[in-house]
């Protein structure tokens, strides 16, 4: 290779260096720029070609010279990058518009099951109760005419006794055995089973030959028994309140009227303000802005002997409702007989 | 109880309750006797009047109709009839333009066929009065024209239906709930001078005829029986049995009384007015003139008047004449004895039976009636007589003729004998008069002490506010002494026994709603472990597995029919309780299986194009044990049916039909999820039909076989034309939950590398994968972390009767980094026990 001058190689210098910048400039991509890459920067590259010239120049210009082409590659390089963070992010933009997909398509939800009304009822008057100390008690749901109706002041020879009308077996299985007609069994067999004081709860399933819209053979109660030394009827409306409240909102206000369930005296139905209509009156409440759901009173004498306690040293309330009631009024439900239906359309509305 | 306003005035002042119905009733309700319904009587009569027909002429464009102008008092309207049992001059119901009738029907003035019509004369269908009628409804010629109908029928008045308790048989009649309402309006004083004006005229009635004793007679009453506690007995000769007065009729209509003769609607008005049961003989068919009170005999048979014998047993009370039963006591008279309108004269009881034995009868003979009813609940022990002199003084009529009244009589006396052919004896044995003593709680008190009533009541009344509420309804103060108060209870009260009744009436009458809400003072109770709570939160915690996948839960009734449930009861179902008196058959059996009720719900669900399904119930079934209590055990299952898709959601794309393994899978996580481990598969009995032979193992969760999960039988998946599997589970969640442990302990996390290893194996055939599991896992301990088949494969790429498995494990140590000879050794211990004990080969490629 013939000797060459210091000018003339300065010159080439700047010659490709612009040759090149241009051609950075001119990159429409990023195979472009990379073929830029390759013409000037790489190791075969026009610039790297350059440095090979320094051995035909005098040897005390080398350094210029080497300076100038560090220079100029590092010009380029700054200039290729900025090239191409440009093409990369473009590129990363266009990669994720690629990726789109639809949003709005449903998610893939895993299959979700449902806790029936009736459970979800009980599982919230449990709580409520709870809170209150109250805890589950349990009793047999084939019962013994004794601790159903005797041991509760429901006598044999008493029209009460006709208030519920009750599936019997057959005596040859065992006399005087049936399908309990209420939760209140529960109370006597706990009583006969510890001293006072007692706080329990006892929710399930009874029975009573009745069916039709408004009645069915087997339904649900819960039922709360609190015994101690002293106990006022006061504390049971204010029990009543704080579980009206919790149950079915804090403006909930109670009304208490006179009643008969042989196992109390005094008695009480309790209304509740009506939900749908916050008591001003509708088609639910029968215009009078009340929903009649729980019973309750002050545990009769006549319990506390029949449990062995004297009535003269204990008192107590107990309060009972129909769970089919509270779930049909809490859910809306327009028919009893779907309770009991199971039709999956019906017991999928209610959730977990 | 159907309670009339206009009834109420013989008692009180209803001006009040006229002017302001509803607030009046909502007292009675918050005083125990709820209301249940209020009727307005003359609904629908509005612009109904009796008019008179003057003239009927025939439709000019329609044979079957008539063209009739017709008087209303104020003027003669031109209406188009199509009755045909109409002439002119009948008294007829018209109803005016702008009436809307009971029926719906609204009247408007109109044209038929070309002849203008100006109202409608109505039949008693169209006025709600009947369920059928022929032509239009013909008034008696005495209705006055241009009265309103409603007037004329009595139909001007309210009904309201009580609900009332079996504590207040005091309310079972008019005077009871006057006595309630007078206490509301202050009207105490105004009901007292009414009755009082009702008894005295009453017993000069009766005086007067005692007098006369034109023709002497005597009733011979023998009371050999306990459960009698007062009998008395009149007879009336010359009576004329006929149709009741118009005003007898009405009031009884009103509160729901069908009309029978007048001497039965007497007796039926004085159980109606007064709550006393009373009930007329026809004299002459009583054998001897006697009558006597006695048990009746086993076997005695009785013909009733709703005209079926009965067969008697010995606690049956019976009215006898000196041969046979004639009426059943307090339930119902005999149907030999019936009054008729052939009966000339009557034998007229009043008496007070036993509650206890007139209920047993009742009940034993399923006849209820408006007279056991109230014996049932007590009757008023002092009120018995005058009620009698009352049902004589309405048959045979005050002598002043100026009362209420007047319109009863003449139809009952025989004109011609007038009052002098009328006898009255009565007469009370001493037996009677004994035995009252010993039974009737009537007059009798209650104390209590003041500080204890204010306690229990959480009120804080004085003696004298006490005093005034219980004196308004009746309860006297007899003795007041150191705060201990003793009150006297009416008569007409006798289910008031003790002092917590009485507390009742006091806080029923000052208010339920003046008690203040108290918070209740409880104490702790500091008990051990309450096992129940402790299973129901696991029972909640079970339930929202299942929810977790995908079950809904269902609640079947505890009884179906015998049938089913010797198909679905499975084992149990020998065992199986059956009812005394079920509703019907399909209620007739308590289930010894959930799966059954299920199984319907899952037809339920196909029938309305339901495919993908997954039910889970959690309830008792019932087994007869006879050492039990009750005869009967009583176990908690959890039971559940699933089919259709595993995902059932659009994208999924991996979309398949449920199998036995999801099944399985669910079922042992549920287990999981309430710490039950102690369980095993066991094979099932051949005979179960319920399940698919080869698709289907029992459980057994502790001890014995107590829980099966399988594929429904492939024929009743036929019979019911299922074309998807369906698979079943039912287990004891009693079983489940003795051997749940709750405790969870922390065990190290290794900080080391684990070693992950594939096995792939050449299985003969028989040989189970629980097996294999549980041999690789016992050499592995402690070291095995994780162990899983990741594959399955039988076909041409393995030896005839084998399977290819692949199981894939993780061990792991705590402490250190495990060496891959340790592994190489585990694995070569593995593979050596595996062929040793099973024949098992390592798969080679």
């Amino acid at each position: 290779m013939s000797a060459i001058n210091l000018q003339q190689l300065l010159k080439r210098i700047e010659e490709v260096e612009v040759k090149a910048l241009e051609a950075i400039q001119k990159a429409t991509n990023s195979a472009e720029l990379t073929e830029v890459d390759h013409t000037f920067l790489s190791k075969k590259g026009q610039l790297t070609e350059l440095l090979k010239s320094l051995k035909d120049i005098d040897g005390s210009d080398r350094p210029k010279v080497g300076a100038r082409v560090n220079q100029a590659k590092a010009k380029l390089e700054e200039s290729f990058n900025v090239k191409k963070t440009q093409f990369d992010s473009l590129a990363l933009e266009e990669k994720l518009r690629s990726e789109s997909i639809d949003l709005f398509l449903p998610g893939r939800r895993a299959v979700l099951g449902s806790l029936h009304p009736i459970t979800k009822v009980v599982t919230e008057v449990v709580s409520i109760f709870r809170r209150l100390g109250f805890e589950l008690s349990e009793g047999p749901e084939i019962e013994t005419e004794y601790y159903n109706f005797d041991a509760l002041n429901i006598k044999a020879d008493h029209p009460a006794r006709d208030m519920q009308d009750t599936f019997y077996l057959p005596a040859s299985i065992k006399p005087g055995v049936l399908l309990r007609t209420q939760t209140s069994n529960v109370q006597v067999r706990t009583m006969k089973s510890k001293k006072p004081p007692i706080r329990i709860l006892s929710p399930g399933a009874v029975f009573r030959s009745d069916y039709d819209v408004t009645h069915s053979p087997m339904f649900h109660q819960i039922e709360a028994l609190y015994v101690d030394k002293k106990v006022s009827f006061a504390e049971l409306k204010g029990c009543l309140l704080f579980f009206a409240r919790e149950m079915f909102g804090e403006k909930t206000q109670i009304r208490l009227r006179p009643s008969f369930f042989p196992f109390v005296e005094p008695g009480a139905e309790v209304d509740v303000t009506c939900m749908m209509c916050k008591g001003k009156g509708c088609r639910i409440c029968k215009e009078t802005g009340w929903l009649e759901i729980l019973g309750a009173g002050m545990v009769h004498p006549n319990v506390f002997t029949s449990c062995g306690y004297n009535p003269g040293e204990v008192q107590g309330f107990a309060l009972g409702m129909g769970i089919e009631r509270i779930a049909m009024l809490k859910f809306d439900i327009p028919d009893l007989r779907m309770l009991f239906e199971n039709d999956i359309r019906f017991l999928k509305q209610f959730g977990v | 109880m159907k309670i009339s306003l206009k009834w109420l005035a013989r008692y009180i002042d209803t001006a009040p309750m006229q002017k302001d119905l509803k607030t009046v009733l909502s007292k009675l309700t918050l005083r125990g006797l709820e209301v249940e319904t209020v009727s307005d009587l003359s609904k629908g009569f509005d612009k109904v009047v009796v008019g008179q027909i003057e003239t009927r002429d025939k439709h000019p464009n329609a044979d079957r109709l008539s063209v009739c102008k017709v008087n209303t008092g104020v003027e003669v309207l031109q209406i188009v009839c199509g009755a045909q049992n109409m002439k002119a001059s009948d008294k007829v119901a018209v109803s005016l333009v702008g009436a809307h009738l009971p029926n719906g029907l609204k009247i408007e003035k109109g044209k038929i066929r070309d002849v203008e019509s100006f109202g409608m004369l109505c039949s008693e269908v169209e006025l709600g009065l009947a369920e059928t009628s022929e032509g239009i409804l013909i008034l008696p010629s005495d209705a006055q024209v241009g009265k309103p109908l409603a007037e004329f029928l009595g139909r001007n008045d309210t009904v309201f239906e009580i609900n009332v308790t079996p504590n207040r048989g005091d309310a079972l009649s008019h005077l009871g709930v006057a006595r309630e309402l007078a206490a509301i309006l202050g009207q105490n004083h105004i009901l007292e001078k009414k009755l009082k004006t009702l008894q005295d005229k009453a017993s000069k009635v009766v005086e007067e005829f005692k007098n006369k004793k034109v023709i002497e007679e005597k009733v011979q009453i023998i009371n050999s029986s306990d459960h009698c506690l007062q009998y008395h007995a009149i007879i009336i000769k010359n009576v004329k049995v006929g149709p009741s007065p118009k005003k007898l009729k009405e009031d009884l209509t009103s509160v729901g009384l069908r009309s029978i003769n007048n001497i039965v609607d007497v007796t039926n008005y004085i159980l109606m007015d007064m709550g006393q049961p009373l009930h007329a003989f026809d004299y002459s068919k009583i054998a001897g003139g006697k009558i006597n009170i006695r048990l009746a005999k086993t076997g005695e048979k009785m013909l009733l008047l709703n005209g079926i014998t009965v067969s008697l047993v010995a606690d049956d009370l019976v009215i006898a004449d000196s041969e046979n039963p004639v009426a059943l006591a307090g339930v119902m008279g005999g149907g030999n004895s019936e009054v008729t309108e052939k009966t000339v004269s009557i034998l007229l009881e009043a008496a007070q039976f036993s509650p206890a034995t007139v209920r047993k009868t009742a009940k034993r003979l399923a006849l209820h009636s408006d007279s056991s009813h109230r014996f049932e609940r007590g009757i008023d022990s002092k009120a018995v007589v005058g009620a009698m002199n009352q049902a004589i003084s309405l048959m045979l009529g005050f002598p002043d003729k100026t009362t209420y009244n007047e319109e009863f009589l003449e139809n009952i006396i025989n004109e011609d004998n007038e009052s002098k052919n009328i006898e009255i004896e009565k007469k009370q044995t001493e037996s009677i008069k004994t035995e009252k003593k010993q039974t009737d709680k009537s007059g009798h008190t209650i104390s209590f002490d003041l500080a204890s009533c204010n306690q229990s009541l959480g009120l804080n009344l004085s003696e004298k506010e006490i005093e005034e509420t219980l004196k308004s309804i009746g309860f006297n103060l007899v003795n007041s002494a150191k705060g201990t108060l003793t009150y006297s209870v009416p008569s007409y009260r006798n289910e008031v026994e003790i002092k917590e009744d009485l507390f009742e009436e006091i806080l029923r009458v000052w208010g339920y709603d003046k008690v203040e809400a108290a918070v209740p003072q409880m104490h702790f109770i500091p008990d051990p472990i309450n096992e129940v709570d402790l299973k129901a939160r696991k029972v909640e915690r079970l339930k929202n597995s299942f929810t977790g996948f995908g079950f809904s839960e269902a609640i079947n009734f505890g009884f179906t029919s015998a049938v089913k449930n010797s198909f679905w009861g499975g084992s149990l179902a020998s065992k199986a309780v059956t009812l005394q008196n079920p509703l019907n058959e399909e209620f007739g059996t308590m289930k010894t299986s959930l799966v059954g009720g299920l199984f319907e719900n899952a037809i339920l669900a196909f029938s309305h194009q339901q495919k993908d399904l997954r039910l889970f119930e959690v309830r008792k079934i019932y087994s007869l044990d006879p050492n039990s209590e009750t005869g009967v055990q009583e176990s908690w299952m959890v039971a559940g049916i699933l089919t259709g898709r595993s995902f059932s959601h659009s994208l999924a794309a991996r979309d398949r039909d449920l199998d036995f393994y999801d099944l399985k899978g669910f079922i042992e996580s549920a287990f999981e999820s309430i710490g039950c481990r102690g369980y095993r598969y066991q094979s099932l009995p051949n005979s179960d039909a319920r399940l698919h032979p080869a698709q289907s193992t029992g459980i057994a969760i502790g001890k014995g076989l107590n829980g099966f999960m399988g594929r429904l039988h492939p024929k009743i998946e036929a019979e019911h034309k299922i074309r998807q599997p369906v698979y079943l589970f039912e287990f004891s969640l009693d079983a489940a939950l003795s051997v749940s442990s709750g405790q969870k302990k922390f065990s190290a996390i290794s900080k080391f590398p684990k070693v992950d290893r594939d096995l792939s194996l050449i299985v003969p055939e028989g040989v189970s994968v629980d097996k294999i599991l549980s041999t690789i896992q016992k050499i592995g301990k402690p070291l095995m972390e994780r162990i899983e088949i990741i594959d399955l494969y039988t076909g041409e790429k393995v030896p005839a009767n084998t399977k290819s498995i692949t199981i894939s494990f993780t061990l792991s140590d705590a402490a250190r980094t495990l060496e891959d000879k340790e592994v190489e050794a585990f694995s070569d211990k593995v593979l050596t026990t595996l062929d040793r004990e099973h024949s098992i080969k390592l798969r080679l490629q």
